[in-house]
């Protein structure tokens, strides 16, 4: 058997097929390399991007749980906690040496207690509620805090253009 | 695919056409050759046959081994290609009189080769990402591996008799490669082979990692020993080899991080030995049986923190080593058990003696005992003064005086050498169970001092390790760790730790201090770090990944900076980033921090004027980067100039520290 690494990963994806939770589907990309994931998200209701359906990609270390994976957003995503190239920048991605925004106090780090199913989760409540304080992404932090209107006017051309309309 | 199938066809229809033309002109062969070889029109048409062969020979080989690349491993690929390409270049500017067509011959095909290497390194590493390994895989690894150690052994060969037949030429450099691509194959064998082994066994291989280091460590020293002697060689012959300098760089950062990481990996090991318990059967009941780190059941040796979490030994460890703390709720481990051996130290001191037999008491019971008797240290020397309970002809008990040969049977004299108790009374046998039993705590107290300093040793080393990382931050982090032995200081105090305090003057808690010292420890790493730091300017611009950031920096401990340092920090950050560097303002820095955790810290000097002439007179030189030579020059200038920055800095350093000392 290989390392502990792709054990967990092995248990995580089973774990995520037999009871995934609501607006979340995530799985290997191929079945030959169980580091890079595949995830679907989609847009929580009540908020900009309802009803969108986004792809987002994990990319693990070998040393998975004990460093974080990197996450992605393949689909085009306006957010302030998405950089602009799709990286996303929540605090539980980060390990307790790297804080990009200098913002973050160690207890919302990456742990081995988090695990891929509430990383998605903390995508989902983001995408519903930005955190405006840590900006990945200026524009979209601006025009969050002082255009709202036209915020969700962009997340909702966004949207359709998740949905291929 | 299909263009170059048609690039194929057309070149070698083209070849055939000429080579059939001349031919048809000449009707001999050698007439033939001579026509072909002095006409350019004709050899244009043959390099390009041969750059075409060439292409369709790599194709077959990499299909034949690799079959399809996948997406990471031909952009890793491509990212390698641009250095090779760039030290290429720097490396024609100095062998720019052998640039004939042996020589781009022979460098592409190094290109090729090293290419290959590789390749085989990336799908080694990828053999732990994959639960499908095939024979053919199998196969595919071993056979390429062997081939292109053949073809690097060949290579060797002929670069070393070229080299001793015809003196130093181009042949050198080649001969470097080869055998740096050597050890980097041989790396991958190793890899490969501790994967295999891995993937035999059902359940994970604990110590794979530990070994995958070791050897790390072995190959990473074998390659930067062979670096560096070349690169004197180079020096004292030719030329300062720049081509190879980024190399040196991320090899030494390569070796110092697995020297760190087995250092960092043995005093978690040690830690999780001597300060927790084994989780006992009930505990494993009662708790939710499921490992958090690894997600599988937790059946047998599992360790319980003092927070009460229970985790699998092995994923503790590998936690450990990146971090001291609880995964579950972050609690600080080693703080916790710090204060825990001092409130043992204390009560000892209260109880006397009693208190510490019935602590080695438990050592009998092994188990969760042993491991407490090992956490509460004996007491100090100078602290509480040890009890005689001694038989006479045995030393005086102070610890740190006792030699190891003292261990002998210290009741060799009052037993005869171990005569029959037959003839003892009751209460003689119960004396002598006595002192048996006295005797016994002594060894183990002597035994514990010594694994006390061995203990500080392995700390003083992982300090110092940290200093070489951090560079500039290197008393701010060095201080937080030696937080534990701050609490020793009598213990530092004594004699026999003293050569090891020597090495290692700014991570003193204070007892002794630079002015003591011959020579202080960032003058003397001065020499080592001056070249790296000239070379990361010019050739790592705009390269994060080997500039030192501020994310190296544990953001805990740079809150606990003052606030007015802050400023100062963000500038010399900004220079960081930029690539200029530069020793002055980190000494000044370094020691405001210092200087601000002593309470007396007076504002450092690394005026902003000062730091931003040197600045622009970097980049000028940069700048004017055209030949090797000059690059040289600048090197030396630069060198010379920023030595004088540095005496600067070291006064200043020393001038904010010394108020500190008088403390």
């Amino acid at each position: 058997m290989a390392g502990s690494a792709l054990k967990r990963l092995l248990a995580e994806y089973k774990q995520l097929t037999l009871n995934s939770p609501e607006g979340i589907v995530a799985g290997p990309k191929s079945e030959e390399n169980f580091f890079e994931w595949e995830a679907l998200i989609t847009g929580p209701e009540d908020c900009a991007f309802e009803g969108g359906v986004f792809v987002t990609e994990l990319i693990f270390p070998t040393d998975y749980p004990l460093s974080p994976p990197k996450m992605k957003f393949v689909s085009e995503v306006f957010h302030p906690n998405v950089y602009p190239d799709g990286r996303v920048c929540i605090s539980i991605l980060h390990t307790p040496g790297d804080d990009p925004l200098g913002y973050e106090t160690a207890a919302e780090r990456w742990s081995p207690v988090q695990s891929i199913e509430k990383i998605l989760l903390s995508v989902v409540s983001m995408l519903a509620e930005p955190n405006d304080e840590s900006g990945a992404n200026i524009d979209a932090c601006k025009m969050w805090r002082d255009d709202r209107s036209q915020f969700n006017a962009v997340a909702q051309k966004l949207v359709r253009k998740s949905l291929g309309l | 695919m299909k263009p170059m199938v048609l690039v194929t066809l057309a070149t070698s229809a083209l070849t055939a056409l000429v080579v059939g033309n001349a031919y048809s002109q000449k009707r001999q062969f050698y007439t033939t050759l001579v026509y072909l070889l002095n006409s350019n029109r004709t050899l244009g048409v043959l390099y390009v046959q041969a750059a075409v062969m060439l292409w369709v020979t790599t194709t077959v080989v990499k299909n034949l081994f690799f079959g399809t690349l996948r997406a990471a491993e031909v952009e890793h690929l491509v990212e390698k290609s641009w250095y090779m390409v760039l030290e290429t270049f720097i490396l024609l500017a100095g062998f720019h009189e052998d640039m004939q067509v042996g020589f781009v011959t022979t460098i592409t095909f190094l290109f090729v080769i090293k290419a290959f290497h590789w390749l085989i390194e990336e799908r080694i590493n990828y053999m732990e990402r994959s639960p499908l390994i095939a024979w053919t895989f199998h196969l595919r690894a071993v056979s390429i591996l062997f081939l292109l150690a053949a073809i690097d052994l060949l290579y060797i060969r002929y670069s070393w008799a070229s080299l001793r037949t015809k003196g130093a030429s181009v042949q050198i450099v080649f001969g470097l490669e080869y055998t740096i691509m050597l050890l980097v194959g041989l790396n991958t064998f190793l890899h490969y082979v501790l994967h295999s082994i891995d993937l035999r066994s059902e359940d994970p291989w604990e110590n794979k990692t530990i070994y995958m280091r070791y050897v790390d460590i072995g190959v990473g020293f074998m390659k930067l020993c062979l670096y560096m002697s070349y690169m004197l060689f180079m020096m004292w012959i030719l030329f300062i080899p720049l081509h190879i300098a980024r190399r040196i760089f991320i090899t030494a950062k390569h070796f110092q991080k697995s020297v760190n990481d087995v250092l960092s990996s043995h005093q978690a090991i040690r830690n999780l030995n001597t300060l927790y318990p084994d989780a006992t059967e009930e505990e494993l009941r009662a708790a939710n049986t499921v490992c958090i780190i690894c997600r599988e059941d937790m059946l047998q040796r599992c360790k319980r923190l003092p927070c009460k979490h229970i985790f699998h030994t092995s994923c503790l460890r590998s936690w450990f080593q990146r971090q001291q703390n609880c995964p579950t709720c972050r609690m600080d481990v080693l703080s916790h058990s710090a204060s825990l051996r001092r409130n043992r130290r204390l009560q000892q001191q209260q109880h006397g003696p009693p208190q510490d037999n019935t602590a080695q008491g438990g050592a009998n019971n092994g188990g969760e005992g042993r491991s407490e008797g090992t956490m509460s240290p004996p007491a100090h020397p100078h602290t509480t003064p040890p009890p005689p309970p001694f038989p006479p002809g045995f030393p005086a008990f102070t610890p740190f005086s006792m030699p190891p040969f003292m261990m002998q049977p210290p009741f060799g004299g009052g037993m005869g050498g171990g005569g029959s108790l037959a003839g003892l009374t009751d209460d003689q046998l119960r004396s002598l169970e006595g002192l048996e039993r006295a005797n016994v705590e002594a060894r183990i107290a002597v035994l514990r001092n010594i694994q006390r300093l061995l203990d500080s040793a392995v700390t003083q080393m992982v300090q110092y390790s940290t200093v070489m990382t951090n560079m500039g931050n290197a008393v701010l982090v060095c201080h937080s760790v030696s937080s534990e032995l701050q609490q020793d200081q009598d213990f530092l105090g004594t004699p026999i730790l003293l050569p090891l305090l020597f090495l290692t003057p700014d991570l003193l808690p204070l007892p002794l201090h630079s002015s003591h010292l011959p020579l202080p420890l960032p003058l003397l790493i001065q020499p080592l770090r001056q070249p790296l730091r000239l070379l990361r300017g010019p050739l790592l611009k705009g390269q994060r990944e080997y500039s030192f950031t501020a994310g190296q920096l544990d953001p805990q401990k740079s809150r606990e900076r003052e606030e007015g340092e802050e400023e100062e920090e963000e500038e010399r950050e900004e220079g960081e980033r930029r690539g200029l560097f530069t020793v002055g303002e980190t000494n000044s820095s370094s020691a405001s921090i210092a200087g601000g955790e002593g309470g007396s810290g007076g504002p450092g000097e690394g005026s902003p004027a000062a730091v931003d002439e040197l600045r622009q007179r970097r980049l000028q030189r940069f700048h004017s980067l055209p030949a090797v030579s000059q690059v040289a020059a600048a090197t030396e200038d630069s060198m010379s100039s920023a030595s004088k920055t540095d005496g600067h800095g070291g006064t200043n350093g020393s001038s904010t520290q010394s108020p500190e000392k008088e403390q």
